[in-house]
């Protein structure tokens, strides 16, 4: 059942590069996945984040970035070339020190990527199809929080110390209402694998989860807030704030480390949206479109697209509410989600699953 | 009602649906920001120096969204009090008194403390008669602080206007003075 598709898509492409393929399969999908990366995922980050820095400019009466290129648009590129050429300040202690802190840096990396990397987007770029794989997913952010956690510790500065356990804190509150939502979306489709996702979804428009079951609908705020919760993204973000603000996070990494945090953060953030995407918007199926007899050069481009497509539209419609809000403190966070989120999840779950017991007996499916 | 378990989750939705509605209502506030980034007027404004008067920039060219010091035209004013609520720092007082005629107010006191002021711009924001703007003023230097009270009210009625302006109730032909003490 489990078919890996990107297996042939990738020896196709190496084909018609005139490469023979014989390299092991691990080596071959991180390819891939780097194609992906650099050919459609990085620039729409950087589109993303350029338009926050300018809506963000705009609501407090700036222009923003306006220098570099076009309306500014170059202007990250060039933030990002200024960062790689500064010189790291010797505050963060001794050089072992130091060393302990990239350590713990590369685990985060690697441990959000193997979260990124665990994800469908689409059949070509797909390594697991698997019962586990969204688990798989959550379960690697967590994994690269416990390392943000640790590297907080070990900067020996307070703020910084008290600050990664706020951090650790709100993510691992935010789990759980997150499990819940998880599971009722799987009672809802009957399996938790992309290809079952996409199978329960695909027939029409009204078939994607979110339209398909109210309760669904419910739990689908529920998911994204506490996935802003979790990563520390925008109106949660104290934790993660600049040093002179509260003391967060970020303040402990300069030059390319900061930028290797930084991409990290926007990676775990777009790895949590396409998760929500194959959770109740139906992935790659889309009303209308004829993908039988597709040749797989376009499927799985158009697949991808589709894919990233929709969880782009769901981050601007984020940016645009949260960009309203004001920022909140993690023990705001935690009681929200004790408060609210948990029981309307834990809500969502019994009704979906009174809701599909009541479709089986009235015949309904 | 409230002590039953009935009340408690009466009141848990309650809150839970103001909530929303004030996501909602803060989402649609910055709606026409969102779409002012491609063009129209509010694109106009730069970052810029402190615009000193002895340049060529004056007061007048400073951009449409400036936020100066806050000014009032109490003629338009109907005493609402939304900018008084909606204040963060409290630096708004309003003192209002009943007219002859139901539909309007008389704000006798509309105290602006410049000194407390955040240039924050929700009370403008809420202004539904549109009185209250910022000016393109942005020196308020004093040497006494409280000389940063800025008063826009009409003044206090005496009994003798109390006694006019119902007269000019009952007869609409006199018509009302606005001479005297308190003005």
């Amino acid at each position: 059942m489990h078919q890996l598709h990107w297996k042939d898509f990738a020896t196709r492409i190496f084909e018609s590069m005139g490469v023979t393929v014989g390299f092991p399969t691990p080596i071959l999908f991180a390819t891939l996945l780097l194609l992906l990366n650099i050919g459609f995922i990085f620039p729409a980050l950087y589109f993303i984040s350029f338009t926050e820095r300018k809506i963000t400019a705009d609501l407090q009466a700036r222009v923003g970035p306006n220098r570099v290129g076009l309306v500014g648009f170059f202007q990250g590129i060039f933030d990002t070339l200024k960062l790689f050429q500064k010189t790291k300040p010797n505050f963060q202690g001794d050089k072992k020190n130091r060393l302990k802190q990239g350590y713990f840096l590369l685990v985060i990396f690697s441990s959000v990527f193997a979260a990124h990397s665990a994800v469908s987007y689409g059949q070509g770029f797909q390594w697991l199809d698997t019962e586990n794989a969204i688990f798989l997913s959550l379960f690697s952010l967590i994994f690269s929080n416990i390392a943000v956690y640790f590297s907080g510790v070990l900067s020996h500065k307070t703020s910084n110390i008290v600050s990664s356990g706020r951090a650790f804190a709100q993510t691992y509150v935010a789990i759980l209402p997150v499990f819940f939502v998880v599971f009722s979306v799987a009672v809802n489709s009957s399996g938790f694998s992309w290809s079952q996702l996409y199978v329960s979804q695909s027939s029409s428009l009204w078939d994607w989860n979110i339209f398909s079951n109210p309760f669904i609908l419910l739990s689908m705020p529920v998911y994204y807030i506490s996935g802003l919760i979790f990563l520390g993204m925008k109106p949660f973000g104290s934790p993660y704030s600049q040093m002179d603000l509260k003391g967060g996070l970020e303040g402990q990494y300069s030059g390319n480390d900061l930028i290797i945090f930084k991409l990290t953060r926007s990676i775990s953030y777009l790895t949590w949206l396409t998760i929500g995407t194959w959770l109740f918007f139906g992935g790659w199926s889309f009303p209308g479109l004829p993908y039988d007899g597709l040749d797989t050069f376009i499927l799985y481009p158009l697949q991808t697209i589709i894919i990233l497509g929709k969880t782009f539209f769901v981050a601007l419609m984020l940016l645009f509410i949260t960009t309203a809000l004001p920022q909140l403190r993690s023990d705001q966070a935690a009681k929200l989600i004790w408060k609210v989120l948990i029981p309307i999840s834990v809500l969502s779950l019994a009704g979906t699953a009174i809701f599909m017991n009541l479709k089986t007996m009235w015949g309904l499916d | 009602m409230k002590d039953s378990i009935f009340g408690s989750l009466y009141y848990y939705f309650a809150s839970l649906i103001v909530g929303c509605k004030s996501i909602i209502r803060s989402v649609f506030a910055i709606l026409p920001y969102f779409f002012s980034v491609s063009g129209g007027e509010n694109r106009k404004e730069v970052t810029e120096q402190y615009p000193d008067p002895i340049s060529s920039r004056t007061a007048e060219d400073l951009p449409s969204k400036t936020r100066g010091l806050l000014y009032n035209e109490i003629e338009k004013c109907i005493g609402c009090r939304d900018c008084e609520v909606v204040c963060p720092t409290k630096c708004i007082s309003i003192e209002t008194e009943v007219t002859g005629d139901n539909n309007k107010t008389w704000v006798s006191v509309f105290d602006i403390d410049m000194s407390r002021c955040i240039f924050c711009g929700l009370c403008v924001e809420s202004c539904i008669p549109n009185s209250l703007v910022h000016s393109k003023k942005y020196e308020g230097a004093v040497y006494v602080t409280t000389d940063l009270i800025t008063s826009f009210g009409r003044g206090r009625l005496s009994p003798e206007h109390r006694k006019k302006w119902i007269s000019r109730q009952s007869s609409k032909s006199v018509k009302f003075d606005f001479e005297g003490g308190g003005f």
